[in-house]
């Protein structure tokens, strides 16, 4: 990656050694573009904060097959509308087939991944920038079995148009502790990174 | 409570999954946050009962034991109060984080509790006060390394 101009804010770029342990704080690279895009109207979207949304349900396990793998999703969630979230796994059960694979998610205005009533989805090697509202978000603590790796997070906003808890969000709010978070990383959200709010 | 609350789901108790090697930096608040409680065992949705009898005193929480939660491998820096905080844990264990540069305190436990000593523990962490990475804000505040628990059962 070559830089065509300098940087506005600091941006540490170091591995600091501390007797024979380190502690490696290099700055996050994202990529946020993608050649398919899903996204809201371009000239509406951010004034009314309405934007496309993606709600993926059906009875019963494995029911349904959600593949996405290497899409860019911008202007994306409704605020004020609980329920229309960028990617939404809506009361499904198993998923076992089901994954949400390298997405480039940004400028979203309610959350970003919803796990809703849904086990054993994967959530890998996404990025997510400026999403407002808990990002990967674990609704109602009956999920499990999630498997939640590589994933990159970034600049998780306040959210006004949802509800409490999303005043104070986190990049992951994870509701049920039977689900695995491997190898993520969060920055510069609002108040958390991982809330395990039990 | 969302639509699919019942009696029969009691997340608090509730094995932990895996945590593991996650980086969490700058943020407003906590890296990690466990909130209310974390006591996981085997039947969450049951009590824990102590045997105080003298046969059982190797294993007084038979009936109903602890399952281990182990957090490893957080990275958690710049964050605006603590690397991590847990509210009110049993059996649950921070191994090999590393924390540095976060204003109030690298780790925090705020209580312990059911599992008897030393269940509650911080295992090999490597915390550090200031880095080349800090701001000047860290020098107004006086930050502390390991907040402990106010009650008993904590081991470092």
């Amino acid at each position: 990656m070559t830089l065509d101009k300098p940087l506005d804010y600091k941006h540490f770029a170091k591995r600091e050694t501390f007797g024979s342990d380190f502690i490696d704080m290099r700055a996050e690279v994202g990529l946020l573009t993608r050649n398919i895009v899903f996204r809201g109207d371009p000239e509406t979207s951010f004034t009314n904060q309405y934007g496309a949304t993606l709600f993926l349900h059906s009875t019963g396990d494995d029911s349904l097959q959600c593949r996405l793998s290497y899409i860019e999703l911008t202007d994306v969630g409704q605020a004020f509308k609980l329920g229309r979230y960028a990617i939404h796994f809506h009361m499904i059960g198993a998923v076992h087939k089901s994954y949400a694979k390298g997405l480039a998610t940004h400028q979203g205005f309610n959350r970003a991944f919803t796990i809703h009533g849904t086990h054993y989805l994967t959530l890998e090697d996404n990025v997510a920038f400026g999403i407002k509202g808990h990002t990967v978000f674990i609704e109602d603590a009956v999920e499990t079995k999630n498997n939640i790796k590589n994933n990159l997070i970034m600049m998780t906003m306040r959210s006004w148009s949802l509800l409490n808890t999303d005043q104070t969000p986190a990049c992951f709010w994870i509701t049920n502790p039977y689900n695995n978070f491997i190898n993520n990383h969060c920055g510069g959200s609002d108040r958390y990174a991982y809330w395990y709010d039990l | 409570m969302g639509p699919s609350a019942n009696t029969a789901i009691c997340p608090e108790n509730m094995k932990v999954g895996k945590f593991l090697n996650n980086h969490a930096h700058s943020c407003g608040r906590y890296g990690l946050r466990i909130f209310h409680n974390m006591i996981p065992r085997k039947f969450p949705c049951k009590p824990v009962w102590k045997d105080w009898s003298e046969e059982k005193k190797d294993d007084p929480y038979w009936k109903n034991p602890a399952i281990t939660a182990t957090f490893e491998g957080l990275v958690s820096w710049k964050n605006n109060r603590n690397g991590a905080i847990a509210k009110r844990v049993g059996d649950v264990r921070f191994v090999n984080f590393k924390v540095a540069d976060n204003v109030l305190a690298g780790i925090e436990f705020a209580e312990t509790a059911w599992y008897g000593d030393d269940t509650t523990q911080i295992n090999g962490a490597l915390i550090i006060g200031k880095t080349s990475n800090t701001e000047a804000k860290l020098d107004k505040g006086s930050p502390r390394g390991i907040i402990t628990p106010r009650s008993e059962g904590f081991l470092v």
